[in-house]
């Protein structure tokens, strides 16, 4: 019985997934054909046996490793400033006053392009990678706890004063949780954020994880290479996009909602 | 109090801020090789657009930015709404789209200099393709999220089936696909700038590469507020664009 | 003959794992020219769904709906509908809305205004042609759903719940203004409502259905035609109400008790 069920929870999986099987299964007859230029596109097997190779050898968990570490790093740092930052803002006029214009304008300009100044001032490495993820970050994160908070139902925060919580108290004790919702969708948005601008620092800075990985592909015209390293980076984003989903709905319990993030 | 005013008012720490780097560099608390003034900033920035050739990389950096990303915001509304529409496009799309969706969209930039080369076209498809997805994605959830009654009452009043995405849905789901376009509008500027570093051929993502390696560092900086200055501008001008195609919702 | 007939209509949802939920269970039904009639039950009945259907917006899992010995499969010029969250295009003024049926007929612009002008001076919105939905009340957007529905001159108007998300006071303007307009009209009204009070004070013949699934539990006549006065209106809703209030909440317990 367990076996059957089994077997219908695969071919609804096998269905549900059709394209996305018909594009790999093409993928691999076409190259093989010799419709697309085998340097250009390699076969799927070969990116598989290419990536399966360096899954061996530890390059690529290696890879992984750095880059998860960064990403993490950064965006810890960028959550807990983040979060402070933008409680601070609902709770202070002086820091909203302060603030808000700056996260006004950080938000839409491409802080990328800050790296180069990141890289004088604190060498190549680490350290530039781990900054430029927390910069980058740390903005859409203070935005959404600055809304989140200061946009609580007040009726919430009537409620818990008549029943005896006491003004200082309501911060922690009905705004957080109020807010909470909000607070981890900005998490959530930056979380990918992350990621992305964990893989562009590390080409530019060239030398660890996936993304110097696949550069050092392409300046030594390794397609195959870049191609596993692509899955690779997918496989890493999907794993961290899991989790946080995961962790979102052991923290939210309580909360009734759909997902938040297209598609996620 | 007239609006220009209020703004000023808004925007004043960002001033006294700039106000503070002057003085900071003045009083000698800044390392000067490595954190020019503002004012060296400004008299690069003046040197780079008058002889520098600052406004050819801005142009060029323009162009590879809008047409990736409005390459992405057409073909994005479009199978967007279709995915909403059309079940069988939506059994086909989906999944691929929940499969893609979590490779960070700057991982594509190898893969297209392996493809395009050097040129602006790997640039371009650099950020319409990092773009299109989550164009795509809010489109679908804003198209799938309308009122169906909005498209009962059209159906009822005469409107064909094949025109209701045009005429019913797109317009219902306007306010949310604006808000996802505005967040691929601030990533197509980080795509194009790190395109711009990474592969070079000119453009201010080049420019900042360059001046930097060439120990320029105050034009390096006033390159950096070039950027800044121009994905700001883009942002506040898409509100405006917002605030009048959405008049409707006051 | 009956200008609808619903020929033992039902409708049945998939629900996966291969069960099925039946919504509406063979339902019979005639509805005469002219005539105002109410749909009404306890929620989960499927009235609504019926309505839909009738509406072409649902297809029938078994069974026809016919319009003047047709069958009818999609929606169409000769049946309005008005829903209870009024449904006006946000991105429309009202005169926008109004004329929006009669644009897709392809009238021209000039008649067309006219035309729409002249309803919306039926439903007493002069003045506010050119403010968006946003900017109106309840009542005021509902007026506009109808004044959109009637310009296109419709012979049957679908109703579903029209006046449920309005306050006591307005509904009960726009029930005597409805039937003011059904009066002149005399167009075939279906009229799908969960309050008892409100079908007996607008409608000749009162349908009362149960849930799960949904079947036709009773019909009612009124007897109170275009040309009832008010007096005799009130004295009727007051008998007919305790009569069918004791059968809405019958159908509630037995519901209830079949859960």
């Amino acid at each position: 019985m367990a076996a059957r069920t089994q077997m219908k929870w695969l071919r609804r999986g096998f269905e549900r997934n059709l394209s996305v099987v018909a594009v790999l299964v093409l993928w691999e007859i076409t190259t093989r054909a010799g419709v697309f230029n085998n340097f250009l596109l390699p076969p799927l097997s070969k990116v598989l046996m290419r990536g399966w190779l360096d899954l061996l050898n530890g390059e690529i968990p290696r890879q992984v490793l750095a880059t998860g570490t960064v990403t993490l790093v950064g965006f810890a740092i960028a959550a807990l400033s983040g979060v402070a930052a933008g409680a601070m803002m609902s709770i202070s006029a002086i820091a909203r006053r302060i603030m808000e214009p700056l996260v006004s304008v950080a938000l839409p300009i491409p802080k990328i392009s800050f790296l180069p100044i990141f890289i004088l001032w604190f060498g190549l490495g680490d350290v530039p990678t781990i900054m430029m993820i927390a910069f980058t970050c740390v903005v859409p994160i203070v935005s959404a706890t600055f809304l989140g908070t200061t946009t609580v139902d007040k009726y919430f925060l009537w409620s818990a004063r008549t029943l005896g919580t006491r003004r200082h108290a309501l911060f922690w004790k009905v705004v957080i949780p109020a807010a909470a919702p909000q607070i981890i969708s900005g998490l959530q948005v930056a979380f990918p954020l992350a990621l992305i601008i964990a893989v562009v620092t590390e080409m530019l800075t060239g030398g660890d994880g996936l993304g110097g990985y696949m550069i050092h592909a392409v300046r030594f015209a390794q397609s195959d290479k870049v191609f596993a390293g692509l899955l690779a980076t997918l496989l890493t984003g999907m794993v961290f996009i899991q989790s946080f989903a995961w962790l979102r709905a052991r923290l939210l319990v309580w909360h009734a909602e759909t997902a938040v993030v297209a598609g996620a | 109090m007239s609006k220009a005013l209020r703004i000023a008012i808004f925007y004043l720490p960002i001033f006294v801020g700039l106000a503070l780097w002057e003085l900071a560099a003045r009083a000698s608390l800044l390392n000067p090789s490595l954190f020019p003034s503002l004012g060296e900033t400004l008299t690069a920035f003046g040197r780079l657009a008058t002889k520098g050739h600052l406004l050819d990389h801005a142009e060029l950096s323009l162009f590879r930015q809008s047409s990736g990303f409005f390459l992405a915001a057409f073909f994005g509304i479009a199978s967007g709404i279709l995915m909403a529409e059309n079940r069988r496009a939506r059994n086909i799309l989906e999944p691929l789209l929940r499969a893609t969706y979590p490779l960070p969209k700057s991982a594509l930039i190898p893969l297209f200099m392996l493809w395009l080369g050097i040129g602006d076209s790997a640039k371009v498809a650099a950020v319409f393709l990092g773009c299109l997805l989550p164009i795509v994605l809010t489109t679908f959830n804003a198209a799938r999220g309308i009122n169906k009654q909005l498209v009962w009452s059209a159906w009822s009043l005469g409107t064909p089936k094949w025109l209701i995405p045009w005429k019913v849905v797109l317009p219902a789901a306007l306010p949310e696909v604006m808000s996802g376009l505005r967040i691929a509008l601030a990533l197509s500027f980080t795509l194009m700038v790190s395109a711009e570093f990474l592969i070079g051929q000119r453009g201010l993502g080049f420019l900042i590469g360059t001046l930097g390696e060439d120990g320029d560092y105050a034009g390096m900086f006033a390159a950096v507020l070039a950027v800044t200055i121009i994905g700001f501008a883009a942002d506040r001008l898409f509100v405006w664009l917002n605030g009048v195609l959405l008049s409707w919702r006051d | 003959m009956a200008l609808i007939d619903i020929d033992g209509v039902s409708k049945t949802y998939a629900l996966g794992n291969d069960r099925e939920l039946t919504a509406i269970d063979r339902i019979a039904l005639s509805i005469r020219e002219g005539e105002f009639v109410s749909i009404i039950g306890p929620s989960g009945c499927g009235k609504s769904t019926l309505l839909h259907m009738i509406g072409g917006f649902v297809p029938c899992s078994a069974g026809e709906i016919r319009v003047r010995g047709a069958a009818i499969h999609e929606p169409g010029p000769d049946r309005g509908i008005v829903f209870q969250h009024f449904a006006l295009f946000p991105w429309k003024t009202v005169l926008g809305n109004v004329e929006y049926g009669l644009a897709e007929r392809g009238v021209a612009k000039a008649e067309r205004r006219r035309t729409a002008q002249s309803f919306i001076d039926m439903v007493k919105l002069n003045g506010f042609e050119n403010t968006f939905p946003n900017r109106l009340s309840g009542g005021m957007q509902q007026r506009v759903a109808i004044a959109r529905m009637l310009a296109c001159e419709p012979s049957i108007l679908l109703m579903d719940e029209p006046f449920g998300a309005l306050d006591a006071q307005t509904r009960k303007i726009m029930q005597e203004e409805l039937r003011e307009l059904w009066q002149r009209f005399r167009k075939t009204v279906v009229f799908v409502t969960h309050d008892v009070r409100e079908a007996v004070f607008l409608s000749q013949r009162v349908v009362v259905m149960s849930a799960r699934p949904g079947r036709i539990k009773t019909i009612i006549e009124t007897g109170l035609g275009p040309d009832a006065t008010r007096a005799a209106i009130d004295a009727k809703a007051d008998e007919l109400w305790d009569l069918l209030r004791d059968e809405v909440v019958r159908t509630i317990a037995e519901e209830g008790r079949g859960l």
